[in-house]
């Protein structure tokens, strides 16, 4: 059974020109994503994800010329955003 | 020995009448809710009184600046209701493992209930009794979890172990709220031996959490004694705020019961002299109603004699805030100081006091005064 | 509620105004807040009837947001190394000031009181004014010369709403007047000084923690105009540079909002109404940093800026 990330309940999230600030409804604390974080984030929220489909999402969105070191940058989106308490492991 | 309602200050008159009735503010003229205002603020009860008064109409209805008075007030208490609750969350996940209950206490208890009381409360901790024989494992695990001890000399952290029913104040990073964490509701060699397990063993659990609360009759005694045995009384108006809004929620279901149930726990936990002056002053300041069939047994619980007498006038005095537009009074300072060396002499045996007391005195030498903040 | 203004503070008899200080009190009515003063301190009459000469005379009777007294020091220190004392409703939170520095302790200790109090709307540390009804919000960062900039705007066309407080409304983030007087230090006294030599200031203390202070009074048109709030338009991080005549740079939106929420002095007790109520005031906005050494060159270029700002992106 693979890992699965949801996002916690009630996040307000707010799109400001590339970027995004979140309100998480419950430690009160509001964040800055930038633009891969907030689409990693609204991926989440939609539903539950795997890594493996995270990893689409970011191959996807990020430029091609990027694409070697994805894998590090989807483990440290996802890591980023655990740390936060804005997704967490279903 | 307690002053008459009618006999105290006008403002601590006005601020008890409207917590009250709070709907009698909508006829208050604008001296009044001037004087009212900055006297709850005094008491730490300018967010109940919004409360109050907002379950009778909205704040927003309210002219300038008093609205903004209370709707200001009601944002406080909820940034700090969020804050208990994240901190609470937090806890009951770190100590979910422990082999004790968790019993939150006060005002972290009030809020997990969802009593009324606490609606506009502003607490700064949160208070929570463990067995004593899981307390190191409680400890060890919360600084683990990332809990630290407030900076205390060793002198403070023996102090907390040793003589009183509370470790030091922990803090950690991410939580704005501190938490005490207890084995018993009053310092362990005090004068009065509340039987302990006894508040174990009648806990409430609190549905869906991992924590329990004291049971009502053990929630209003804890109150009353907090007050009136643990304290100098000093500003604690809001404390008996709480003593009055506990037995009037915890009554109204079943009032016979509830009354019965509180008067044999009394005598159960020896706690009925701070249950009788509890409710002597919540009658006399708060229109406490009490029933018919638990007057006798409250009147046979009033304190009485020359101490007694001595502790209502000077608790009637320290208790109420100052008057806004002048400092406290000379004599209410005084009768603050004698309450806390009631509530020490109370705390401790002769033997340490003496050596408490010079430790204090020690120290206030070597360390400088604490200061309020500089100007920039 | 309150009693129509017969006149301006200016216009008090000194002795009608010593007598309302040392009795019932002297209104401040800054707009968003109307705070009563009570004071004994002779010299301190003169001084606020020069600072707030154009605020209006109101009753001090009634409801205030805050009430604060100002005494001489108790004892030893009403003659050694005298000092003054600041009281807010009863409760001493602050250390006393020698007693030749009044205003800076009263200023201070209402900034202080206002900016613990006033939780039912989000309170930016900000300069703000305003001009064709658009708001421009100027966050105060240290050594970003703010007072500086918000005197000259002030004193150019501009209407003053505060040098201190963005006091945003949490229904519609529009700014509202916090009105008072402009503390400035050291260069910056005579800069404004030389910038408009007929604005009236108040006297200089020259022995305060941060160096000499003086005050700008506002004037009559930003007082009158002290229950009108403003619509949000640009936000603009500035910061004195010597090496730059004048440089606007756009900054991200997303930037601007949380460099705002961290110069906030309430933005994380309000939680969610803060963040609703900054998204849509950034929203509304164009946000720059500006670096600039030429006063003249900010004053024109911000007032071009917010002729231009369109409020509908």
């Amino acid at each position: 059974m693979t890992v699965q990330f949801s996002a916690c309940a009630g996040l307000r999230i707010v799109h400001l020109d590339d970027e995004s600030v979140v309100f998480h409804p419950k430690t009160w604390s509001s964040h800055l994503l930038n633009a891969s974080a907030a689409a990693v984030l609204e991926f989440v929220i939609e539903r539950s994800r795997s890594r493996d489909e995270i990893e689409t999402l970011l191959a996807r969105l990020l430029d091609p010329a990027e694409q070697p070191s994805l894998l590090r940058h989807v483990d440290g989106v996802i890591e980023n955003l655990r740390l936060i308490d804005l997704i967490h492991e279903a | 020995m307690i002053p008459a309602r009618e006999r105290l200050p006008g403002h601590v008159r006005l601020l008890l009448d409207a917590l009250v009735d709070a709907s009698g503010c909508a006829s208050l003229g604008d001296d009044q809710w001037d004087v009212l205002i900055r006297a709850a603020r005094a008491a730490r009860l300018l967010g109940v009184l919004a409360a109050r008064i907002g379950r009778h109409a909205p704040l927003e209805s309210f002219p300038e600046p008093i609205g903004r008075h209370l709707l200001a007030a009601s944002k406080v208490a909820r940034f700090r209701r969020s804050k208990v609750e994240l901190l609470v969350d937090a806890v009951g996940r770190q100590l979910s493992k422990l082999d004790s209950p968790l019993v939150l206490l006060k005002g972290g208890a009030y809020l997990a209930q969802g009593l009324r009381l606490a609606e506009g409360r502003l607490p700064a901790d949160v208070d929570l009794m463990v067995r004593r024989t899981s307390l190191d494992a409680a400890e060890q695990t919360l600084l683990a979890a990332g809990w630290e001890f407030q900076k205390t000399d060793a002198y403070d952290q023996h102090y907390y172990r040793a003589w009183s029913h509370e470790l030091p104040p922990m803090r950690c990073v991410g939580q704005a709220m501190e938490l005490d964490l207890h084995h018993t509701i009053l310092p362990p060699l005090g004068r009065l031996k509340p039987d302990t397990g006894e508040l174990f063993a009648a806990a409430v659990p609190v549905a869906a959490t991992r924590f329990a609360v004291l049971c009502p009759a053990d929630q209003v005694l804890h109150a009353a004694a907090h007050l009136f045995q643990d304290s100098d009384c000093i500003d604690r108006l809001r404390d008996l705020v709480d003593f009055d809004g506990l037995v009037r929620e915890h009554s109204a279901a079943d009032p016979g019961r509830f009354w019965t149930a509180l008067i044999e726990r009394a005598r159960w936990h020896h706690l009925q002299r701070p249950l009788g002056y509890a409710l002597a002053f919540a009658r006399a300041w708060l229109d406490l109603p009490v029933p018919e069939p638990a007057t006798g047994a409250v009147t046979e619980a009033h304190p009485r004699g020359p101490a007694a007498w001595a502790v209502g006038r000077l608790a009637g005095m320290a208790l109420p805030p100052a008057d806004p537009d002048g400092e406290r009074s000379w004599a209410a300072k005084s009768a603050g100081h004698a309450l806390e060396f009631r509530a020490l002499c109370l705390r401790m045996p002769a033997g340490l006091l003496a050596y408490h007391a010079g430790m204090k005195l020690v120290r206030s030498f070597r360390r400088p005064a604490d200061t309020p903040p500089a100007a920039p | 509620m309150k009693p129509e203004p017969r006149a301006r503070i200016g216009e008090l008899d000194p002795a009608e105004l010593r007598g309302a200080l040392a009795g019932r009190g002297l209104v401040l009515d800054c707009g968003a807040a109307r705070i009563r003063v009570r004071s004994d301190v002779a010299p301190l009459a003169g001084m606020l009837q020069t600072l707030y000469a154009a605020y209006p005379v109101q009753g001090a009777d009634g409801v205030f947001d805050a009430t604060v007294r100002m005494h001489r020091g108790r004892g030893v220190r009403r003659v050694f190394r005298p000092q003054v004392e600041l009281l807010v409703d009863g409760e001493r939170p602050f250390e006393p000031f020698p007693a030749d520095t009044p205003v800076p302790l009263l200023e201070w200790g209402i900034n202080y009181t206002i900016a613990t109090r006033l939780n039912n709307f989000l309170l930016l540390h900000a300069g703000v004014v305003e001009r064709d009804g658009r708001a421009i919000v100027l966050p105060a960062l240290p050594g970003s010369g703010k007072s500086t900039l918000t005197a000259a705007l002030a004193t150019r066309g501009f209407r003053l709403l505060s040098d201190e407080f963005g006091v945003v409304r949490l229904a519609d983030s529009h700014l509202l007047p916090m009105l008072r007087p402009v503390a400035l230090k050291n260069e910056s006294i005579d800069i404004v000084g030389r910038w408009a030599p007929d604005a009236a200031m108040g006297p200089r203390f020259p022995k305060t923690r941060k160096g000499t202070v003086a005050h700008l009074a506002p004037d009559a048109a930003s007082v009158d105009r002290r229950n009108q709030s403003a619509r949000p338009a640009v936000v603009i991080f500035p910061r004195f540079d010597a090496g730059t005549e004048f440089e606007l740079t756009p900054v991200m939106r997303s930037r601007a909002f949380a460099r705002l929420a961290v110069n906030s002095f309430n933005y994380e007790l309000l939680g969610p109404d803060s963040f609703d109520a900054l998204t849509r005031l950034i929203g509304l906005s164009d946000c720059f940093e500006l670096r600039y050494r030429s006063l003249e060159r900010a004053v024109d270029e911000l007032g071009k800026l917010v002729a231009k700002s369109d409020p509908i992106h």
